[in-house]
């Protein structure tokens, strides 16, 4: 097992094993080795690497460790920052979990049900990679390929996600089964001063999906200065808009449009301010 | 894959693994080869709680953490909340408020009680149950289990 304390050790060590299994807060791994359903060769362990700990935001935007826990994705100095992120960490299991969870982890582990990648499609975020051929961007939106499969390269390891500053509300709402994992889930985020909003659609297709039609749908239709919804019934379309992206079964698709009416009626109200 | 020997430290104990499996957990490792009874097997997926621990004072399930990950950190069970080895007010309030019944799930709720007052010295009904959310109890005591911690908070704060 090697425990290297900067990005450089933990690349050098993935080299020297290149069948290694990374152990970020163990919360997906540890399963599988419990099971028995994975025998480890060797492991490395990313917790002690300083590179991937902590967040730090500026005007640009918001640079988020991979090392983060759950829990502090919903500390509230983030969650001011990133409220949609926040909401769906603070929901993706019991405390126990949350404090172990990490926010490399869960994209490495590219779940199809997992809530964080579909709040960073919606976020327009960018995953940085870091391998032994230097840093590498990867958008969010392209990140996962199929559930379990990433673009990360062999001997490439997740150093951080990049969210780029935009000025407006960004909402979270997923829909679950009793197994606590989402049916569906819907990220929503505004950008007052771009007057865009992008949604994604997570867990009801194998990887998220951006909502577009739904999205320009909304272009004529929003008094941006208000930051307000002119007629209430483009809710009730931007809905089924979005449902459109969701594929089947049909109670998911309703799921979805309800979430996301809910959240684009939440981030942006009807009426003149 | 065998490990070299390496440490843990275990309620201020240390202990030395020796043999130890690359995969374990230390759910695992503190049962089977070092005694450590108070954290129990319930699930081994991080569903249930019974295997809670402090790992440097944070709650997390013993089975979602690699043992070997876990040397050179603090490990702290609910037999080593207190001292002197006695019960903590936590312990007894759960006691007192009838909030153990079998007991599997006891060791885990009280450490995630014993965190949660930690960060939380009046904590409001719904901080509680989101505290204790993690942790399963199939006998279903939970309102007296509420009620315990209700209890430590009153009595800490007179």
């Amino acid at each position: 097992m090697a425990t290297p304390h900067t990005l450089d050790e933990a690349v050098a060590a993935l080299e020297a094993h290149p069948a290694a299994l990374l152990l970020g807060g163990g919360t997906d791994l540890m399963p599988a080795l419990n099971s028995g359903r994975l025998r480890p060769g060797s492991v490395v362990a990313l917790r002690a690497v300083r590179e991937l700990a902590g967040w730090h935001g500026d005007d640009l935007g918001v640079w988020l460790g991979a090392g983060l826990t759950f829990t502090q994705l919903q500390q509230p100095s983030l969650a001011a920052l990133l409220p949609a992120l926040a909401r769906a960490a603070g929901a993706a299991g019991p405390p126990a979990v949350r404090n172990a969870a990490t926010l490399g982890g869960n994209l490495g582990t590219a779940a199809r049900r997992g809530d964080i990648l579909p709040v960073l499609v919606a976020l327009d975020a960018v995953v940085l990679l870091h391998g032994s051929g230097g840093p590498r961007k990867v958008p969010a939106g392209r990140f996962v390929l199929e559930p379990g499969r990433t673009a990360l390269r062999p001997g490439e390891l997740i150093a951080a996600a990049w969210v780029p500053a935009a000025r407006g509300p960004q909402e979270f709402c997923a829909v679950r089964r009793e197994s606590g994992r989402s049916l569906v889930s819907v990220a929503l985020a505004v950008d007052l001063d771009t007057r865009r909003v992008r949604c994604a659609v997570g867990a009801a297709r194998p990887v998220p999906v951006r909502a577009t039609a739904a999205e320009a749908f909304l272009a004529g239709r929003v008094d941006w200065p208000a930051g307000r919804v002119a007629d209430a019934a483009a809710y009730e379309e931007f809905g089924r808009l979005v449902a459109t992206v969701a594929g089947s079964p049909p109670y998911a698709r309703h799921a979805v449009a309800v979430c996301a009416r809910r959240l684009l009626a939440r981030a942006l109200p009807a009426g003149p301010a | 894959v065998t490990l070299s020997p390496y440490r843990l430290r275990v309620d201020g104990q240390e202990h030395r693994v020796v043999d130890g499996r690359l995969g374990d957990s230390l759910l695992r490792v503190l049962r089977d080869r070092l005694g450590v009874t108070a954290v129990k097997e319930g699930c081994a997926t991080g569903d249930c709680g019974t295997c809670a621990v402090l790992v440097d004072g944070t709650l997390v399930n013993g089975c979602l953490v690699l043992a070997a990950a876990a040397a050179g950190r603090e490990v702290t069970t609910a037999s080593g909340l207190s001292h002197d080895g006695g019960a903590t007010d936590v312990q007894r309030a759960f006691a007192e408020a009838g909030a153990v019944q079998c007991g599997f799930c006891a060791p885990g709720l009280v450490l995630a009680a014993h965190e949660l007052l930690t960060r939380t010295p009046a904590p409001g009904d719904a901080q509680i149950r989101e505290a204790l959310s993690g942790n399963r109890c199939a006998c279903a005591g939970f309102e007296r289990v509420v009620e315990a911690v209700r209890r430590v908070a009153a009595g800490r704060s007179s």
